[in-house]
């Protein structure tokens, strides 16, 4: 999935000195704490919840990577019925606090 | 009665049972002062000592004040900050300060006030417990420094003797399981001449403490004691040392800088003050901690990775929940039970479960877990960090739930052989799945590692 320029952008801006990404294959060069920047900006300010098992440093290789975990999430979206997070039965109240997952347009 | 211990946990035990009125006795085999590891405490600590009355002689003594803990990652270039924190009556939160502790002074003035407060300190060793037909403690024995032996007789012993586990040891209580963190060594020094933060508050503040990661289990400690003087600590796995066939402090030396290259540039060169002290930093959990006649305290029950400092602040808190329920004892309450402190078993396991799971999520997930700190749930971490980890603290809270979720680890405290459980035991059937070659992330370091 083509990733929207602004999280392009938003990748692009926190990996400088180093030039903007052109293969989707190329690695973020990003450090972890700017890793978990990301999420909060994919989060806060784009609408994408990243639930809490996609944690991992596999999905934010590259972004081909980070491509298919947003794809995933608007393939749920559009099957509105179809919950994004996996409910856990043990854990009603972990789950509970996930209000926010419904992907918003911009 | 009897408190087996004159650690911190012993001193507040006695000092806690005094505000009920009780004047217990201490008995305590080293002359204090004498060298201990174990130097930060949490921000509930700090409130436990408030609580009974040191914040003037705290201050006086000039202990460093601690306002926070930055963890740094592996290349050093980041870091991430857990301020210390406080709730008030409504539970709205607020930034606080706590203090780094010298042992040596800390356990002494601790001890030297509950004697002040008409607790009875005797230098001896328990040697044996003694145990009624039925099962309940009644008393040690007790060698005095002159070799000779004595029974003492008590209606209740309370065991605060820290990693020697007393009582456990003595197969009073339930069986002790060895923990997940057992195969790490801890070797630690003083500094001086160590780079502090420049700020007066805050994540820059000088004397916070720096813990530095490496890799899985790999890590190190940088803990202010005084304006001169700091406490640098590394953990390794024993395998690391024992190949290569150093002395403690040979190893510490050469080993140190190679933890995370923040460490060299927060320690120019190693002025080691003390010497290099060698512990294997192993966790157990006792069962059957409780019972009639005995209550096992802080580190005699429990031990788990001591990477965060809840060592002191546990055996506070434990310290303070445990008083009133030996006062009620004392005056005939729950004699007839089995377990008259099965309660109070269930709340401390309860509150370190809730630490455990925390810490397994910082080892197995550092990403996930550094998203949780600055994005998912910073105020949850906040309280864990401090300390506040009991079930009236609102715990487990959402972070906890979802550190176990993520550990694909269940709680259930459904019935009694259902908690005490020591997950991570490598001798129950049950433990946690571990880091594995076929999790999501190849290994902790890949991640950490990964630019």
């Amino acid at each position: 999935m083509e990733i929207p320029q602004k999280i392009k952008d938003y990748i692009d801006s926190n990996r400088l000195p180093l030039p903007p990404i052109k293969d989707e294959d190329e690695p973020l060069q990003i450090d972890s704490l700017a890793i978990v920047r990301l999420v909060a900006f994919l989060e806060t300010d784009c609408g994408i919840r990243i639930e809490d098992e996609e944690l991992i440093a596999e999905n934010f290789a590259n972004l081909r990577k980070l491509g298919e975990l947003i794809a995933s999430k608007s393939e749920a979206a559009e099957a509105p019925h179809q919950p994004t997070a996996t409910a856990h039965p043990a854990f009603p109240s972990a789950t509970a606090v996930r209000t926010d997952t419904s992907p918003k347009k911009d | 009665m009897l408190i087996i211990g004159g650690g911190p946990g012993g001193a507040a035990t006695a000092m806690f049972l005094v505000r009920q009125g009780i004047k217990p006795m201490i008995l305590e085999q080293e002359a204090f002062p004498r060298f201990h590891i174990g130097e930060s405490l949490t921000g509930e600590g700090g409130q436990a000592l408030r609580r009974l009355c040191f914040e003037n002689e705290m201050v006086k003594r000039e202990h460093p004040v601690k306002h926070g803990v930055r963890v740094f990652g592996t290349s050093g270039a980041t870091s991430w900050y857990v301020p210390v924190s406080k709730r008030d009556a409504d539970w709205n939160l607020s930034l606080s300060t706590t203090w780094q502790v010298r042992r040596s002074a800390f356990d002494t003035m601790m001890l030297k006030e509950a004697e002040a407060r008409g607790v009875t300190v005797m230098q001896g060793t328990a040697t044996k417990p003694l145990v009624a037909d039925d099962g309940a403690v009644r008393g040690v024995t007790v060698r005095w420094p002159d070799g000779k032996s004595e029974d003492i007789e008590t209606q209740i012993v309370i065991d605060c003797s820290g990693q020697a586990t007393f009582l456990a040891n003595q197969r009073v209580t339930g069986p002790k399981y060895l923990g997940n963190y057992d195969k790490q060594v801890a070797f630690f020094s003083q500094v001086t001449g160590a780079v502090r933060g420049s700020g007066v508050s805050g994540e820059e503040a000088k004397d916070n403490t720096l813990i530095f990661y490496a890799k899985k289990f790999h890590w190190g400690w940088f803990i202010p004691l005084d304006k001169d003087v700091v406490s640098v600590g590394m953990v390794t796995p024993r395998a690391d040392f024992l190949a290569k066939k150093q002395t403690p402090e040979e190893f510490f030396r050469n080993e140190l800088y190679d933890i995370n290259p923040e460490i060299r540039r927060r320690i120019p060169e190693m002025n080691l003050v003390e010497k290099v002290h060698v512990i294997p930093n192993y966790s157990y959990q006792v069962r059957g901690f409780c019972g009639k006649g005995f209550i096992c305290i802080g580190d005699a029950h429990r031990f788990i990775d001591p990477i965060f400092s809840f060592g002191l602040t546990v055996t506070m808190r434990e310290a303070e929940f445990a008083a009133p329920l030996v006062r009620e004892y004392l005056e005939g309450k729950g004699r007839d039970q089995a377990n008259p402190f099965a309660e109070h078993q269930l709340l401390c396991e309860k509150g370190i479960d809730n630490l455990e799971d925390m810490i397994d999520l910082f080892w197995e997930q550092p990403f996930a877990f550094a998203t949780f700190v600055y994005h998912r749930y910073p105020g949850e971490i906040t309280d864990a960090f401090a300390g506040r980890i009991y079930p009236a603290e609102h715990q487990p809270s959402p972070a906890i739930l979802a550190f176990r979720k993520l550990l694909n680890r269940t709680r259930d405290y459904g019935q009694e052989d259902d908690y005490s459980i020591p997950i991570g035991s490598r001798f129950h059937p049950e433990r946690a799945p571990l880091w594995e070659p076929n999790s999501p992330v190849a290994t902790t370091e890949e991640w950490m590692g990964a630019r």
